[in-house]
């Protein structure tokens, strides 16, 4: 083990390259497997992850790996961080599923259910672009088992 | 063909219109559709069962159930219940724990109570996973889970003695995967012995234990009466209580108490090892902090210490973890909760009720609205769990399909 800095460098989907200390990319577990198993080359794919979307998940890396940061500096930059398009929002859920960062994916998860909580079924379905594959009868039978839950 | 997968998730990612806006979260697989719909509250969950067939199946799921209750075990709510004076008609209300400690002000809501005549006597002998079991004591029992409002009355469990008295405890036996409450049947002030009996929500019916370890159950040689106290308190797959023995002459009581627990996985009984006390204690009453079985005894009537468990069944793990002087001189109550972040509900008569912190050492008294006056307090998690039996709600869930494509060919 060394104690010099170490560095990964990242291509993103669409052929971006991102270069980064290894103990910052390491948040990642997909990327931690990678390199204790040893099989990281020069450079490290991530055929999941676009450029714009990485240039995030980077900004909340190095913010998260910042010596003597405050919690309450963190609970700040958090706040804003969620407050993206959903859009965004989705893509960030995606890529931090890929690289399988936890905390990361709780707290956008958390973000999402904080928008849609409040909403009802047929806005729901329009956020998930879901078809309603119920019949009238049967969406009305199922409200009504809970329909306290709609006043 | 890899081109042109990334070229349609760039694409849908940043829409170059809002109109593009509704097809982007098609990306998102089913995994993590599950993984948000996990943190969503019981009642938006209750609103999405019909958003379609696939999320309604997901939601009634009893994977999905575990999962969500897993992730929401921390998320207590606190049960008040009021008798009305006039009509003696009980009045549920229900307010958020997190919010008695962070907000200034708290409000209760009230909840409909779910059986029609509310006038009887009740107690709440239990809470487990979202799921309330109460009593009254003329023998009828209730599985309510206040968060979906769903509730069962549970079948008289015909107890071998008349003018009984009872004991209860509502626990999870993880093994099969069912809820089940055992009732201890005795006759006070006699030495009859006592007859032990559980009741399975998979089966919905009350059995018989057979086996009932004399030595721990009852001291019928020596004359002696043992009683429980309190309702059983739910830790490690097995159900707690405190016990006093008397003997007769009802002399030296304390000397008599004891820790039992019935392991709701082999349906047997336990000696529970006792913590190393310090002088000077006295009893108060055991509880649960955060998942460990801890034991809230008095010093002097002026501090209150909290032995915790920390290992389940090592008698050297036990650990005084708070010991909180109490901000008045006077007989405080046994707590009612403790979280594991050292956070304490106290219930007193006089005040709605108090709370300690133990981050700072310091007692508030929070202001809750919309609540003046309480009999009792119970604490219950948020969750989806049904008081049902499975194969009955499995069965329930069949019928309604079977109708409803009947209905469906019939249209057609």
């Amino acid at each position: 083990m060394s104690s010099s800095t170490k560095f990964l460098t990242l291509k993103t989907c669409d052929d971006k390259k991102f270069v980064l200390d290894e103990a910052i990319a390491v948040r990642s577990q997909t990327i931690k497997n990678m390199v204790e198993d040893d099989c990281v080359s020069n450079v490290i794919p991530l055929p999941n992850v676009d450029s714009k979307t990485m240039t995030k998940v980077i900004e909340y890396w190095k913010k998260h790996s910042e010596e003597g940061i405050s919690k309450d500096m963190l609970m700040d930059f958090d706040k804003a961080f969620v407050k993206v398009h959903h859009s965004i929002l989705h893509a960030l859920i995606l890529a931090a599923n890929f690289l399988n960062d936890k905390e990361m994916l709780d707290m956008m998860c958390q973000e999402v259910v904080d928008r849609i909580k409040g909403k009802t079924p047929e806005e729901i379905r329009k956020e998930f672009d879901i078809k309603n594959d119920f019949t009238p009868e049967e969406e009305e039978e199922i409200r009504k088992e809970n329909a306290w839950a709609f006043e | 063909m890899a081109s042109k997968v990334s070229n349609r998730r760039k694409r849908a990612q940043f829409p170059s219109n809002p109109m593009e806006d509704s097809n982007l979260t098609e990306i998102l697989p089913p995994e993590l559709i599950t993984e948000i719909l996990l943190r969503v509250p019981v009642k938006s969950l209750l609103k999405f069962r019909s958003v379609s067939k696939s999320w309604l199946v997901l939601i009634s799921s009893r994977q999905f159930i575990k999962n969500h209750l897993s992730l929401s075990a921390n998320n207590h709510h606190v049960l008040i219940y009021i008798q009305n004076n006039s009509d003696y008609k009980w009045n549920f209300k229900e307010c958020l724990f997190k919010s008695l400690f962070n907000d200034s002000v708290t409000e209760a809501f009230d909840l409909k109570y779910p059986i029609e005549d509310n006038s009887k006597l009740i107690d709440i002998l239990g809470s487990c996973n979202g799921l309330i079991f109460f009593a009254d004591y003329l023998g009828s029992s209730l599985l309510w889970n206040p968060t979906t409002r769903m509730h069962k009355k549970l079948p008289n469990p015909r107890p071998r003695w008349k003018n009984y008295c009872e004991d209860y405890g509502l626990g999870y036996d993880e093994l099969r995967d069912d809820y089940k409450v055992v009732g201890i049947f005795y006759i006070q002030g006699r030495s009859h012995g006592s007859e032990v009996k559980i009741y399975s929500l998979k089966s919905d019916s009350w059995t018989n234990i057979d086996y009932c370890d004399e030595e721990i159950l009852n001291t019928a040689d020596s004359g002696r009466t043992m009683k429980l106290r309190d309702f059983g308190f739910f830790a490690n797959g097995k159900l707690h209580w405190d016990t006093i023995t008397f003997s007769p002459n009802f002399d030296d009581v304390r000397k008599c108490r004891r820790m039992i627990c019935f392991d709701l996985a082999n349906e047997k009984w336990e000696k529970v090892e006792k913590p190393p006390y310090g002088v000077g204690e006295t009893d108060m009453c055991m509880g649960v902090l955060g998942s460990n079985l801890c034991v809230f005894r008095d010093y002097n009537k002026t501090q209150l210490g909290v032995w915790v468990m920390n290992g389940y069944g090592v008698k050297e793990s036990w650990i005084k973890n708070f010991t909180i002087t109490y901000p008045i001189k006077k007989d405080l109550c046994p707590p009612l909760f403790m979280s594991n972040k050292g956070e304490m509900l106290v219930a007193l008569r006089t005040i709605t009720s108090i709370m300690y912190d133990s981050k700072d050492d310091a007692f508030r008294y929070p202001h809750v609205i919309n609540c003046n006056d309480f009999h009792g307090v119970a604490i219950y998690v948020e969750s989806l769990v049904c008081p049902f039996s499975s194969e009955v709600a499995e069965k329930t869930t069949k019928q309604r399909r079977k109708k409803l494509r009947s209905k469906q060919l019939r249209n057609k």
